[in-house]
């Protein structure tokens, strides 16, 4: 639930709340003032009627009625009656003063009553007022504040979807919007600080990892020379020509495994920024030629369909290594006379290949250093390097497994 | 041929003295760039160069040597090998970049191509034995007769002569095969494939036997038994 709407929700249901009694008990305080009001006035009456000088009264009716029986007590009574009016069908209300009175031997009830109708109006009026006018002036009330809360809350909103696309991995900055509003402009500072940190922390991780991979270059470099120095002696038996060529491939496989680390650096630095229309259709004939030999050791079929041209604006060479790098997957992959086919529209490339069962979780398929057992050649890094080209250059991935058939579909921003 | 090797890596320069004195070079080692620049006062035909030296950018070397008109091959041997770095290299002068580490058969066959480009224009022939090949023509003859090679098994063969008499691993030849093919582990089986049908091509066009297998690791071009 927004903000905007659980305050506004918590404001009306405490609105109501309050009105609702605030009205009953304005209505019932006026009630009382009207009748203690009447009862005065019906005091002032019977007080003149004791007085024998009731001709005098104009706004109440006298009734004296005797009574047969001894007088109890001579306390007066105030009670409201409905009387039905000469008319007929029509019933008032009225307010009536009650008292006993001995009058030589008899006793007389008199009962002065008085219409309380006008005033019942006026009660029902004054209540009406009463609710209809604060209902109305905290309505308008509420719509102030909302919208001035929204007003003011428009920063956070801000903030929100900002750092919802907030990624390390790119350039621009998060320039969050300024607020009037103390606790906004706080987070904001948080967050910029917090931006500009992480940053930072990001940079020199990336720095360390290149440096890191840089600085390894040179003592591989040393020992595969060293290597090569030592395989070339002649007085050298069977075994000792066999465990430097095992070293020589070893360092070899360490060697590729930093070039491709330092070659993901480098995606991360954006190294490759440099952008031109280039023809996927052509790329993939190129490298299919280039991987012929590949192709033919497998005794793999190709099939390659290009039913339209597909454009593209990327960094050409990175279109090369992800087309490579997908081509030789689907290779390297694949079953003994298996095939790969590759289809392009013009939005889209699926390269799909025959293959064994897969244990591999799609998901899972691009993370580092995830490899099949059953190719140890593998860096499992090559789709690494594809997800994050597919990353920089807006490219959609996404890889399926049905039974035996793995297929990546590519879906470009043309 | 008189090399000058620019390398602040001692170990490293040392193997590649040792290496390309053994191929019959006379060499000579900087280990940084005031050196280096000061030694290129006197003529050297090829100059293998890092570009990481404790007191400066090697690029300083081609500069010099390019201002100075002089016909020295270069060669930048970097761990740095960015596209960049490599465009600037090339740029400024330099013949040819070996990205860091590198096959000391690769150094070799890349030396040998540039001394023939620098100093034969290229018009130079590999001749062994009854093998003439001109590189520049992508053209290989036994006993005069044209051989039809594949790019891959020319450039193979070139490879192999460059490299004569030494034990080249199947790693090697498949790195060298690779460039184009970042991280790809060439199986043996496709090493294998190639070097058998370079071979059978060359027996069958009356070349001797020159591609003997190492002990299953590797290969070595000889005409020694």
């Amino acid at each position: 639930m927004k903000l905007l709407t659980k305050t506004g929700l918590n404001f009306i249901s405490a609105s109501i709340f309050f009105f609702l009694f605030g009205s009953l008990g304005g209505y019932y305080f006026i009630r009382y003032a009207v009748s203690k009001m009447f009862n005065n006035e019906l005091l002032e009456a019977k007080r003149q009627i004791e007085l024998l000088d009731h001709a005098a009264l104009t706004y109440a009716d006298v009734q004296v009625d005797t009574l047969q029986i001894t007088l109890l007590n001579t306390d007066y009574v105030f009670s409201d009656t409905i009387i039905q009016s000469d008319k007929g069908a029509n019933y008032e209300f009225y307010r009536k003063l009650s008292f006993y009175k001995q009058v030589d031997d008899k006793i007389l009830r008199v009962s002065i009553i008085r219409s309380s109708s006008p005033s019942d109006l006026m009660v029902m009026k004054f209540t009406l007022m009463l609710t209809v006018f604060p209902v109305l002036f905290f309505l308008i009330l509420y719509l102030v504040n909302r919208a001035s809360t929204k007003y003011s809350l428009s920063v956070f909103y801000d903030t929100i979807n900002k750092l919802k696309s907030f990624d390390v991995n790119k350039d621009n900055r998060l320039d969050l919007m300024t607020s009037d509003v103390d606790e906004f402009e706080q987070l904001n500072e948080v967050f910029n600080a917090m931006e500009k940190k992480i940053k930072e922390d990001y940079e020199r991780l990336k720095e360390y990892t290149g440096n890191t991979s840089h600085e390894l270059q040179t003592p591989i470099a040393i020992i595969s020379a060293k290597l090569d120095e030592l395989i070339q002696a002649d007085n050298l038996n069977e075994e000792q020509v066999k465990s430097i060529a095992g070293l020589m491939e070893t360092t070899q496989r360490l060697s590729n495994i930093n070039q491709a680390l330092i070659f993901l650096a480098k995606l991360d630095n954006r190294v490759f920024a440099h952008e031109e229309e280039i023809s996927v259709n052509s790329i993939i004939r190129q490298q299919l030629k280039n991987l012929e030999p590949m192709i033919e050791e497998g005794g793999l079929k190709v099939e390659l369909i290009s039913q339209e041209q597909l454009q593209v604006k990327m960094n050409p060479s990175l279109a090369h290594t992800l087309l490579q790098n997908l081509l030789k997957n689907a290779i390297r992959h694949n079953i003994s006379k298996g095939y790969i086919k590759v289809l392009i529209t013009n939005k889209e490339l699926i390269i799909a290949n025959s293959g064994q069962l897969t244990t591999f979780e799609p998901d899972k398929m691009f993370g580092r250093f995830q490899k099949n057992s059953q190719h140890p050649q593998s860096l499992g890094i090559g789709l690494s390097i594809v997800k994050r080209i597919c990353d920089i250059s807006n490219i959609q991935i996404k890889y399926e497994h049905n039974s035996s058939i793995h297929q990546f579909v590519l879906k470009f921003n043309t | 041929m008189k090399i000058l090797i620019v390398e602040d890596e001692p170990q490293l320069a040392q193997s590649m003295h040792s290496f390309l004195s053994s191929e019959g070079h006379v060499c000579e080692v900087a280990g940084d760039l005031s050196l280096a620049l000061h030694l290129i006062d006197t003529l050297f035909d090829i100059i293998v160069l890092d570009l990481n030296l404790p007191d400066g950018n090697g690029l300083e070397v081609v500069k010099k040597v390019k201002s100075k008109g002089m016909n020295t091959g270069v060669i930048i041997v970097s761990a740095r090998d960015s596209i960049q770095n490599k465009v600037e290299g090339l740029e400024l002068g330099a013949d040819d970049y070996l990205t860091k580490p590198f096959q000391m058969a690769e150094l070799n066959a890349r030396l040998k191509s540039l001394v023939r480009r620098v100093h034969f224009k290229g018009e130079e022939k590999i001749v062994f034995n009854e093998l003439e090949i001109t590189p520049s023509e992508l053209l290989v003859k036994v006993n005069g007769t044209p051989v039809d090679l594949t790019k891959k098994e020319f450039d193979l063969l070139v490879y192999f002569i460059a490299n004569k008499n030494r034990v080249l691993t199947k790693t090697g030849i498949g790195e060298h095969m690779s460039k184009d093919f970042m991280d790809y582990g060439f199986t043996d089986d496709f090493i294998y494939t190639h070097i058998k049908n370079l071979r059978k091509k060359l027996i069958k066009s009356g070349s001797g036997d020159y591609i003997r297998n190492v002990y299953g690791v590797g290969y070595k071009f000889t005409d020694v038994n």
